[in-house]
This record gives structure tokens, sequence and C-alpha cells, in this order.
């Protein structure tokens, strides 16, 4: 039976039995986002992932694939700048995985659009094999909420990506006590943590006086927590506060899964 | 052939070329090598030669002598080919010092015959890999609780 506190152990019991991926070590990461669902957080989590990799001072590139999120919510509003948007609905997919890492980039940071499987899923069909062998590796992020629409998602990316990547899920608490019983107790989502050993993360839920501007004003945890904004609405101490507690707390969850997040 | 047959074919008149061009072959071919085009090779044909064509006509012409050419070289290197193949798999065809240096051992054919057949072997596609885990989206999520929570 699943257990919430697994999470924890998880990365060790991962390390400890062999790989469902590549045995080579790689030497480059493509971490994204498994679409599908819409609203569930992807981008949140991305988000968050970028301010950890920041804090450690280690680059990555942040690509948005994301064509449906137009403007506000996507990575691009957020990080603008240093964001590229691409277009994955052409001939070439989802080759700029491959560019952006021959520029240099160990790390790249993928947040897919809810429309995005099948280019997906026919990318790595066609590209995983030679890719992987240049030492690249990839982890898939699922997000799950106790909607089951999005353990439905996960579970139909992961029949199509299979060991191809690391899995890592990440239960998103939209509210106060959420309910994950699609995820946990759910005998395909069952079978696909027995068969893919993914490490699981908690993002907890926040304060709606906090996500809310902070979603509408584009801007991050780090953000808030340093001072530098002009939103009279996020610049109570107690938002602060509370800002610098998620993220910490956040920080923590991540490193959890930092095997798999690494090159 | 025939001794006959060969005085027969010896007393028949010289065919008449086909194609009014061909005496200008030469000349036609020379001037497509110079990058003319038909058109203008056309204008050179009346003015020099008093010969009136159409540029339609001259490019059939280049083309049909092409094709010929093609399908004589083929023919040639098909033999060549042919004998050679022969020499190197039989190792009969021994009688010149041209001939013995492409005789291959009988090991070498040994190699060889295993190659083919390891290749005639070697299935067309790898074989698709077993799914690890699979999932049917159209099956609603069937919940399991444990023990703890039906209570």
């Amino acid at each position: 039976m699943y257990d919430s506190n697994t999470a924890a152990t998880a990365e060790r019991k991962h390390s400890d039995s062999p790989s469902v991926v590549s045995s080579t070590a790689p030497s480059k990461r493509v971490i994204l986002t498994m679409g599908g669902k819409g609203g569930v957080g992807k981008t949140s989590f991305m988000l968050a992932l970028a301010e950890c990799f920041q804090s450690h001072e280690i680059p990555v590139t942040l690509l948005d694939l994301d064509t449906e999120n137009k403007s506000r919510g996507s990575l691009k509003h957020y990080f603008d700048g240093r964001v590229t948007k691409v277009n994955i609905h052409t001939a070439a997919g989802l080759d700029a995985f491959v560019d952006h890492l021959a520029d240099g980039a160990p790390i790249i940071l993928a947040d897919m659009g809810a429309s995005s499987g099948q280019v997906t899923h026919e990318w790595f069909d066609s590209m995983f094999e030679d890719v992987a062998a240049t030492g690249v590796a990839f982890t898939a992020i699922g997000i799950v909420t106790p909607d089951p629409a999005s353990v439905e998602s996960i579970l139909s990316w992961a029949a199509r990506l299979q060991d191809r990547v690391n899995y890592v899920v990440v239960e998103n608490a939209m509210t106060h006590q959420a309910d994950f019983s699609y995820w946990r107790d759910s005998e395909q989502a069952k079978q696909f943590r027995t068969v893919f050993r993914p490490v699981v993360l908690t993002m907890e839920f926040r304060l709606p006086e906090l996500e809310n501007p902070a979603r509408q004003h584009g801007v991050t945890l780090g953000q808030i927590v340093e001072r530098r904004l002009k939103v009279p609405e996020l610049q109570r101490a107690s938002l602060v506060i509370r800002a610098q507690s998620y993220r910490r707390r956040l920080f923590e969850e991540i490193h959890k899964a930092k095997g798999l997040l690494l090159p | 052939m025939d001794d006959k047959f060969e005085a027969i074919l010896n007393s028949l008149p010289a065919k008449e070329p086909r194609s009014r061009l061909e005496p200008y072959s030469e000349l036609i071919t020379e001037m497509r090598k110079r990058g003319r085009s038909y058109r203008e090779i056309t204008q050179v044909l009346k003015k020099a030669c008093g010969l009136k064509v159409g540029a339609s006509t001259v490019n059939d012409f280049v083309l049909a002598r092409s094709k010929s050419k093609a399908k004589a070289s083929l023919s040639t290197s098909r033999r060549t080919a042919t004998k050679k193949n022969m020499e190197g798999l039989t190792g009969t065809y021994n009688d010149t010092e041209a001939h013995q240096s492409i005789r291959r051992p009988r090991k070498a054919l040994e190699v060889i015959a295993k190659t083919i057949k390891a290749l005639k072997d070697r299935p067309l596609k790898t074989p698709a890999k077993k799914l690890l885990f699979e999932y049917n989206p159209d099956e609603p999520l069937r919940l399991h609780r444990n023990q703890r929570t039906k209570e």
C-alpha cells in the first residue's frame, strides 16, 4: 500500500535498485513537465525548480513550450528575458532540446503545454535513442492534484514514455486538506509506482492572498522574499514570511529528488 | 556467326540515318557541352546549316542518344561485373594474370558465406520492446483502499 512517507526514502530506493533508464552517467539533463492536464501547477513547480537551481548558482536554460498559455501564468511571464519560447508544433518538434544542450547548457527546464502530449511522445519515439546516446538524460515531472484527471494524465504519459525517462511526481495540494485518493489508492497509479519508482514530492497548499497576486503580477516566491516588488498586496510582513516558509520547504522537497534533477 | 549469314549482312545497303539531325550529332553534342540551349542550337542549325528544326526535336534527339549511350555502357559494365563475380565466387576463371590476382582462397569464401548467412538470418526490425507499464485511458481509475482506510 502506498504511504506518503515513502517520498523521503524513494530516492534512496531508486539508487539502491538498478536504474530503469540508462546505466551510463548522463552529462546533461532535460527536465520536462508532463503536460496534459492544464492548471495543475506545472509552471509553479518549474518556477520553484528554476529558483532552486538559481540559488545554487547552477546554470539552467528555461524553455517555455506552452503554446496555449500565451502570457499570464506561463514561464515567460515570470522569467521574461531569460526564457525562450518554443513552438513545438512544427516538423522539428522538440529538437530545441538538442540545440540548447549543444550550446552548452547542462540542464534544460522545459515547461510543456497542456496539449503537448502527442508531439512529445512522437519526438521520443524518433529521437530518444540517438539523443540519449550523447549522454542526455530525461526527467519527467508529473503534477497530481485531487482531481483524478491529473493522475490519468501522468499515467497516459508514462505509458508512452516508459523507462526512457526518470519520474518525479509532485503532489500539489490545491486545497487546505487535499485528498489524493486517486493517486495514492488507485490500482493503475500503484502499478505505475511499482514499475517506475518515481520520487514523490509534496507542494503544499498556499494561501490565496499570496498565490493570486503572485500569479497576477508574475512574481516568484524569491522575489517576494527579497521585497523588491512594487506590489502593495505582496508587501505585508506576514505574506513575506509565508513566502519564505513555502520556498524553504519546497526547496527541501526538491532536494529529495536531486539525483533525478541533476545531470 | 555462320559465314553465309555474315555474307548476307555485308551485302545489305547502308541504312539511312533515322534522324535529319544525325549528321550534325557531333556539333549538337558539343554545343550542349558548352551550355547552349536547345533554342540557340536550332538557330545555329538554321543559320549555319540551313536546317529548320524545332527545339523539341533537338531535345528528343539529344535524349535518345544519351539513353542509347547509357544502355550500351550499362550493358558493358554488367558483363564485366558478372564475369568478375563468377571469378571471385568460383575461382575458375584463372587463365590470365589479372584473373589470378582476384582469386579468393577457400577460407575467405567460407567467411563470406557465413557473413551472408548471418545477414540473411538477422531480423528486419528489432522486435518491439515489451512495455513495462500499460494504461488504458478509457478505463476509470480503480480505487483499491487498504484495510485502515476502509475502517
